[in-house]
């Protein structure tokens, strides 16, 4: 006679987890790619330069409380051959800072970088982060003692850099975003559109915000901190809110494929 | 000046393209392991002529995890005549060897071998025991393991195939829940394991013998010298040695083992350092054999190179970031600023032994592990973590080379929950 409670119980058993594997959906993996992803890429390729003009225009109104309608402007520069250039803003010339002010950055990196280095912080990732963001800090403070007339970039290089970094950002963003929810993804369409557009409006808005903000802090502090945010404050973090949102898909798609209901998504070898 | 830009650059361009195949590698490995057809391992294989096993088990002062060891050991369901354990005892100044003793005491097949040498270390232990050990099959364990019940089965069924030389199976932490460290080096095993390993034994590529938790034929090692004891890695070292005489490693997913996994930074920092130093070792040695041999195909040398050069892959990272720094300053960045970001990618893509998140991913999916797959992004910050140590291990590998200094074997700190204090 069947035992209802241990046909409950057999409900809730799941393959082994050791040679388990998802069913692979190539329909909704192609139709996502060829219909959503490669489209979006395309279009993207197409309209950065649109994009880089809107995001001048909004740097620029968001500089103007703090710069004059004079000191600022809009130029157009190469990038991507077949796909066009950019629009970057332009800013006033940098004067190089002063001896006290690199003497009183390095003696602050120096402090940061000591902390770092000692006691139980020491070896901490944390710790070798910023330590590595004080290196790159202090070789521009020492750059700026020795050679401040060599610097190669004005405030308007920068920015040209930033935005061409940043449209790398995006087109890097793309690809991964589109891969991994195209090819790692299981389940319905319309999560992996969700995700992969969440990590591509994240994107847009940090990297907006990272521009006005950077240039704001070279504008109005000093061209000192130009290594420091390239190199430290840039894809680098990226990387996080990437890695966050697609993991928030990864726990959706496990909790729906460890459920009842997601039973079907599993083949055994 | 001219000359010195274009070297910048080229080095630039070469660390990209590297980095780039790393990142499709272990795409490969995310998608074989999430969506392919797994190969399995020997579980099927019902024999009643099972090998005579030798259980290698180093030892140095572990006198707080021993027990956990030869207790879990003696739960497995392996035929007792056909095994023995051999723990090997090597110069602790603990109660290690009273303990052993007792163990001997009680069960005649626990056979410790007590060392007290100067030539102290885990392949020269290996070396004296495998002298002693009647198993024609040697199987290892860390003195923090914690063998499941048909562990011992079925790794040793795997010999039952004449072309495998060694086996490996898998390793999961069991103090997961200590701390952030530890759950993101679950995340990591994880992704090392479930995905990379099994991937590799999927694909026939080269699964990696990793000097506990496996085994390996006794008669191949004593042939062949045995371990260096010169190396720290003697696992890739034995690794690269089989492949390059004809032999293969086979990987059991099936055969999980838990371990303890170290519970501070510090700890950890010791540790990677250590492999990076060994892994590169074997890397300068076995990187002219593994291309010139003809007894390895095709993919698994590639795989085998990729595989060796994974542990010198942060430090030609570094190099790069400097490089870019100089591209920086000299004024060249414009021409790079859109490809910097490939940079990046490719080095949260790149360390073979810690899976990218992608990868990890597909390894959490099938393992069924829910909260902490949002840690994912944290593993960022460990990016300059290993950069720096793996870095540090690299030259420390560099140094071995050219000074032909002796490496002195340093064990790997314990945190038990017993004595609530490090081991």
């Amino acid at each position: 006679m069947r035992n209802d409670n241990q046909i409950k119980l057999k409900k809730k058993i799941h393959l082994s987890r050791t040679y388990r594997r998802l069913k692979v959906d190539r329909v909704s993996q192609n139709l996502y790619l060829f219909l959503w992803v490669i489209p979006f890429l395309i279009i993207f390729l197409y309209t950065y330069s649109i994009i880089t003009f809107f995001l001048t225009d909004l740097a620029y109104f968001s500089l103007l409380p703090y710069l004059s309608m004079d000191e600022m402007g809009k130029v157009y520069s190469d990038f991507l051959p077949y796909f066009g250039g950019v629009y970057h803003l332009t800013l006033p010339d940098v004067v190089a800072p002063d001896n006290r002010f690199i003497a009183a950055n390095m003696i602050f990196s120096l402090i940061i970088f000591l902390v770092c280095v000692s006691g139980r912080r020491s070896g901490h990732p944390l710790s070798i982060f910023v330590s590595m963001a004080v290196f790159i800090h202090m070789v521009s403070c020492i750059y700026f003692i020795f050679a401040p007339d060599y610097f190669p970039y004005t405030n308007s290089d920068y920015s040209e850099l930033y935005i061409k970094q940043q449209v790398g950002i995006w087109l890097s963003f793309l690809s991964i975003s589109g891969l991994i929810t195209a090819f790692l993804g299981i389940g319905s369409i319309f999560r992996r559109i969700q995700t992969f557009i969440a990590i591509m409006l994240y994107s847009f808005s940090f990297g907006i915000i990272r521009y006005i903000v950077f240039l704001f802090i070279l504008s109005k502090v000093s061209v000192l901190y130009m290594a420091l945010m390239f190199f430290s404050f840039g894809p680098f973090f990226d990387f996080l809110y990437l890695v966050y949102i697609y993991g928030l898909y990864v726990e959706k798609v496990i909790s729906v494929s460890e459920s009842q209901e997601g039973k079907g998504v599993w083949e055994w070898s | 000046m001219g000359m010195v830009l274009a070297v910048l650059k080229g080095y630039f361009i070469f660390s990209i393209v590297i980095i780039l195949i790393y990142a499709f590698r272990h795409f490969i490995f995310a998608y074989n392991r999430a969506f392919g057809r797994q190969r399995l391992f020997y579980n099927d294989i019902i024999a009643s002529d099972m090998p005579t096993i030798s259980i290698l088990i180093p030892m140095h002062n572990e006198e707080k995890v021993l027990k956990f060891a030869l207790e879990s050991l003696l739960e497995c369901d392996y035929d007792r005549d056909r095994m023995e354990i051999i723990p090997i005892n090597d110069n602790s100044k603990d109660k290690t060897k009273e303990m052993l003793d007792e163990y001997h005491s009680r069960y005649h097949f626990i056979r410790p071998l007590h060392r007290d040498c100067s030539n102290r270390g885990k392949p020269a232990g290996l070396n004296d025991a495998m002298k002693t050990a009647r198993g024609e099959i040697i199987i290892v364990f860390d003195a923090d393991y914690r063998p499941a019940k048909n562990m011992l089965n079925q790794l040793a069924l795997a010999f039952l195939d004449p072309e495998v030389g060694a086996v490996m199976g898998r390793v999961i932490p069991y103090n997961t829940d200590k701390n952030l460290l530890t759950r993101l080096l679950n995340l990591e095993r994880s992704g090392g394991y479930q995905a990379d390993q099994q991937a590799r034994y999927n694909l026939r590529l080269i699964p990696q013998y990793g000097g506990t938790v496996g085994g390996f034929r006794k008669s191949l090692m004593l042939e062949s010298g045995g371990f260096d004891t010169a190396v720290l890695a003697e696992d890739t070292e034995l690794t690269f040695r089989l492949y390059i005489n004809g032999w293969k490693v086979v990987y059991a997913n099936s055969a999980e083992c838990y371990e303890e996994v170290p519970e501070t930074w510090a700890v950890r920092a010791k540790q990677v350092r250590r492999w990076s130093r060994g892994h590169n070792s074997v890397c300068f040695r076995y990187i002219i054999p593994t291309i010139l041999t003809k007894n390895m195909y095709p993919r698994e040398k590639i795989d085998g190179i990729l595989l060796l050069l994974v542990y010198a892959m942060p430090f030609m990272l570094a190099l790069a970031l400097l490089d870019s720094l100089a591209l920086f300053f000299l004024g060249e960045m414009n021409v790079w600023s859109g490809w910097f970001v490939l940079l990046f990618v490719g080095a949260y893509n790149t360390y073979g032994n810690f899976a990218p998140f992608y990868e990890i991913s597909s390894a959490l999916i099938i393992d069924g592990v829910k909260k902490d797959v949002l840690l994912l992004p944290l593993l960022t910050f460990n990016f300059y973590f290993y950069l720096w140590n793996v870095s540090l291990g690299f030259l420390d590998a560099m140094v071995d080379l050219v000074s032909r200094r002796k490496v002195k074997w340093d064990k790997t700190v314990r945190f038990t929950e017993e004595s609530g204090q490090v081991v």
